[in-house]
């Protein structure tokens, strides 16, 4: 055929090899360094479970995030922590995550404490929001997540104050804070109608 | 090589034809970050590793280029250049890549990488190539920090607020210059970007005129 001189499979040829050689290089610097990010990721993760603990005076142990359950919340997997002091069940951690923010994945974590009564506080994990609207959800550019803090589970209304509910939402952003809000409320109303025996 | 070359180089990076103040490349990132002085410098210094290490690459692959896929040769090492720089970041520097997060992959658009591929590291040995690259980014950087820095201080009368973001938790490297009594917020807004960039530029402008006499 006409079409494949020499010339074109030759390029066709270099533009193989690159492709290969670009994908092996991307690929060994992520085998290299993979261990060492999820190590870094789980300091970050463990400091937002300090954070919150702080705030509500209490101590985590190192081992906390080693002793981890999924368990079945409002019809979502949610990952939960049980902190316990001297076999004294203080609070329980629950990750959880929506896909209802404005681009991606949304993970979030929740403080609840053992009798269910009270969210002691909530961060956020992971986002890709709209940077300087939606990623305000995040502590570390504005303080708004903090508004969970030590809310009473039964009396309060889980949604934007545009949705009539109890939570500032952002200027320019609503569905951002609204996925949060709203998550927060499903799964924090549903963890304390559950039954306390289960372990 | 010659030191007269490493010279012209470095010139031509930092302003002659500095890639922010000249060649007008990278407005996306160069605008979009710069709303503070230690978001700037970080990703500054991210497009310092980037443009340096997609320089190395191309040139060292510049025997291999044919013209017709030259662009689409590129956009993969480029592409692969800015993963790897974001996997090391995450990898060693968590708490930098936790703050320019979404932006680290931005750099990708930064197109005064793919001009110095072009124009450049294409053309030229590895030692200038990288050195390029390295200079190109350091242009890139003072700008983009300067503005950064211009914004904020306008917008709040301080500078290199929220520095424990990019140094760690304690450190706190704030500057109050004056405690406006009207914020200007503009200058933190898209539309304050453009203004003070274009201050920017006409201050070399005019600088650059008032030496040639």
């Amino acid at each position: 055929m006409k079409l494949l001189n020499s010339d074109s499979i030759k390029s066709a040829r270099t533009l193989l090899i690159f492709a290969l050689i670009t994908i092996s290089l991307v690929s060994g610097v992520h085998f290299l360094v993979r261990d060492k990010i999820e190590q870094q990721q789980k300091i970050a993760e463990l400091s937002y479970f300090s954070e919150i603990a702080k705030e509500a005076n209490f101590e985590l142990s190192d081992d906390l995030l080693n002793h981890k359950q999924e368990i079945i919340i409002n019809n979502q997997i949610v990952t939960r922590y049980q902190v316990f002091i001297k076999q004294k069940h203080i609070a329980d951690f629950l990750v959880a995550s929506t896909n209802k923010g404005y681009s991606g994945k949304i993970t979030i974590l929740i403080a609840i404490s053992a009798d269910r009564k009270k969210v002691l506080g909530v961060r956020t994990l992971s986002q890709q929001e709209t940077p300087g609207l939606g990623d305000k959800i995040d502590i570390k550019i504005n303080p708004w997540i903090k508004s969970f803090t030590d809310k009473i589970i039964k009396k309060t209304h889980f949604a934007v104050k545009k949705d009539g509910g109890d939570f500032d939402s952002f200027t320019g952003a609503t569905i951002t804070p609204r996925a949060v809000t709203n998550l927060v409320g499903e799964i924090s109303n549903a963890y304390a109608n559950l039954p306390l025996s289960t372990k | 090589m010659k030191s007269k070359e490493y010279k012209k180089i470095t010139i031509n990076g930092l302003w002659k034809n500095n890639p922010a103040l000249v060649q007008i490349l990278g407005l996306c990132p160069l605008l979009a970050v710069s709303n503070s002085a230690i978001n700037a410098l970080g990703l500054g210094v991210a497009t310092v590793f980037v443009l340096t290490f997609t320089n190395f690459l191309v040139s060292i692959s510049r025997k291999f280029l044919r013209p017709e896929i030259r662009i689409a040769i590129f956009v993969l090492l480029i592409a692969s250049g800015v993963t790897i720089v974001e996997s090391l970041i995450q990898a060693y520097a968590y708490p930098l890549y936790q703050t320019l997060g979404i932006y680290l992959p931005l750099i990708v658009t930064n197109c005064v990488i793919i001009a110095r591929a072009e124009s450049f590291a294409a053309k030229n040995p590895l030692l200038s190539s990288t050195y390029d690259g390295f200079i190109m980014g350091i242009g890139f950087l003072w700008v983009i920090f300067l503005l950064g820095s211009l914004r904020e201080l306008l917008a709040t009368g301080k500078i290199l607020s929220g520095a424990d973001k990019l140094f760690g938790q304690k450190i706190d490297l704030t500057i109050t210059i004056f405690h406006p009594d009207h914020q200007m917020i503009i200058t933190l807004l898209p539309a304050g970007a453009f203004l003070v960039y274009a201050l920017l530029i006409a201050f070399k402008n005019w600088l650059d005129q008032k030496f040639k006499k």
